[in-house]
């Protein structure tokens, strides 16, 4: 099967570099799955998953922000927060939904709204990713 | 009068020697500190390689663009980010950085936001606007604590209260060197040379646009790079300290030699001239 070289970082550490078959990620405007020989492609990310194939088994990861890049050379995924579904702590990120959900309860300038609102869908996007394992 | 120069320098010998228990202490509380430091250094590099790396090609197919980011504008007042470090005993690092600053800002109408409690006080007694401190956030610094400041720069940019950002920093080039630059953030300027390479001319497909997907980009890049600057930073005065304080320590010891040295020769001294003293009483005695 033919596959191409991925490399997924983040700000403090590479957390994939090696060759997939398959990628599903989420995109600002949706999923989007990149197979080998892809054209030159670029997309900001969204808050949801990261799907890779590869050596015959699909792992996934939860991704919130950043952009995707895909050239001749290989795909990019460059990630402001990523993390293996096993990796996550459930109980934390049900904590940080509850705490998101009681803040948008209050009054809030629109900015805080905003910032209270993404916690809440990186929060819930984190729960749905640790539960699909 | 011998005696009381022994006393003097055993005091001095005493007085080097508790300094030099500090500042050897200090070189090796930096030099820990350095290799954590160098090692958040090289985690974040890929990073902001493929960062850069994306940017620049992003700005070579949207250059006709009139994104805000990058529409150059007359320039009425530059804002200028100062790094610098928390606690001072960095050798050279922070008068550095802030000679650097100085001469960046020479003649422009300038306004200025600290990282560092030392550029705080520096910037505290000089003339000028202090938009908002940052003092010590370097030592814990994770990439979301830039939003807060990246916003607050970027508010003031498109609002147009400020038509350039300039960022100073000191890169950390090896345990031996580290260099204070200074970069322009805002607006992005990227050297013709690195957006004139082949790949730039490959047509590539931006999801939904390439203005959208730049809006997106560009407050990343910025977080990215203001995060990989502090890094760099606390990398550099961290080593900066510890080589400050090697030198203080080998001083301190040549000093304690030397003063043992005329220690010793006080002493010498003083027993050669009572022993003088015995045999001419002696020879009085015995005449």
């Amino acid at each position: 099967m033919s596959t191409f070289h991925l490399k997924v970082v983040t700000s403090d550490r590479c957390f994939f570099d090696g060759e997939a078959e398959r990628i599903i990620v989420r995109t600002t405007e949706g999923d989007v799955g990149i197979l080998p020989k892809h054209i030159p492609y670029v997309a900001a990310l969204g808050i949801g998953g990261l799907t890779i194939f590869h050596e015959g088994t699909s792992r996934v990861a939860a991704v919130s922000g950043g952009f995707v890049q895909v050239s001749a050379e290989g795909t990019t995924v460059l990630a402001r927060t990523c993390e293996w579904a096993d990796e996550i702590d459930i109980n934390r990120a049900r904590e940080a939904a509850e705490r998101a959900k009681a803040l948008l309860h209050q009054q809030l300038s629109e900015h805080e709204h905003d910032v209270a609102d993404v916690k809440l869908k990186k929060a819930v996007n984190r729960i749905r990713i640790a539960g699909d394992k | 009068m011998a005696a009381g120069n022994m006393k003097q320098i055993r005091r001095r010998i005493k007085s080097v020697q508790s300094t030099m228990q500090i500042t050897k202490a200090m070189e090796l509380v930096a030099s820990s500190k350095v290799r954590r430091a160098k090692e958040r250094v090289e985690r974040s590099r890929p990073y902001f390689d493929t960062l850069y790396d994306t940017i620049t090609r992003i700005a070579a197919a949207n250059r006709d663009g009139s994104s805000v980011y990058t529409k150059p504008r007359e320039v009425k007042k530059s804002l200028y980010l100062v790094i610098a470090g928390d606690r001072g005993l960095a050798g050279g690092y922070n008068a550095n950085i802030f000679k650097l600053a100085t001469a960046q800002m020479a003649g422009k109408d300038t306004a200025v936001i600290t990282i560092g409690k030392k550029a705080q006080e520096h910037y505290a007694k000089h003339a000028g606007s202090v938009l908002a401190d940052y003092p010590g956030i370097a030592e814990t610094m994770r990439i979301s604590d830039t939003h807060s400041i990246v916003r607050q720069f970027l508010d003031l940019f498109k609002r147009g209260e400020v038509d350039e950002v300039f960022l100073c920093y000191t890169k950390y080039v090896s345990p031996l060197t580290q260099e204070p630059r200074c970069i322009q953030l805002l607006p992005l300027s990227f050297g013709k040379e690195e957006t004139d390479t082949k790949q730039s001319r490959v047509l590539t497909e931006y999801d939904p646009s390439p203005e959208a997907v730049f809006n997106e980009i560009i407050p990343e890049y910025l977080n990215g790079v203001l995060y990989g600057a502090v890094v760099e930073s606390y990398a550099s005065e961290q080593s900066a300290r510890r080589m400050a304080m090697e030198a203080a320590s080998d001083n301190a010891g040549e000093m304690i030699e030397n003063l043992n040295l005329s220690y010793n020769r006080a002493r010498q001294a003083s027993i050669t001239q009572e022993i003088t003293e015995i045999v001419a009483g002696a020879g009085q005695v015995g005449s």
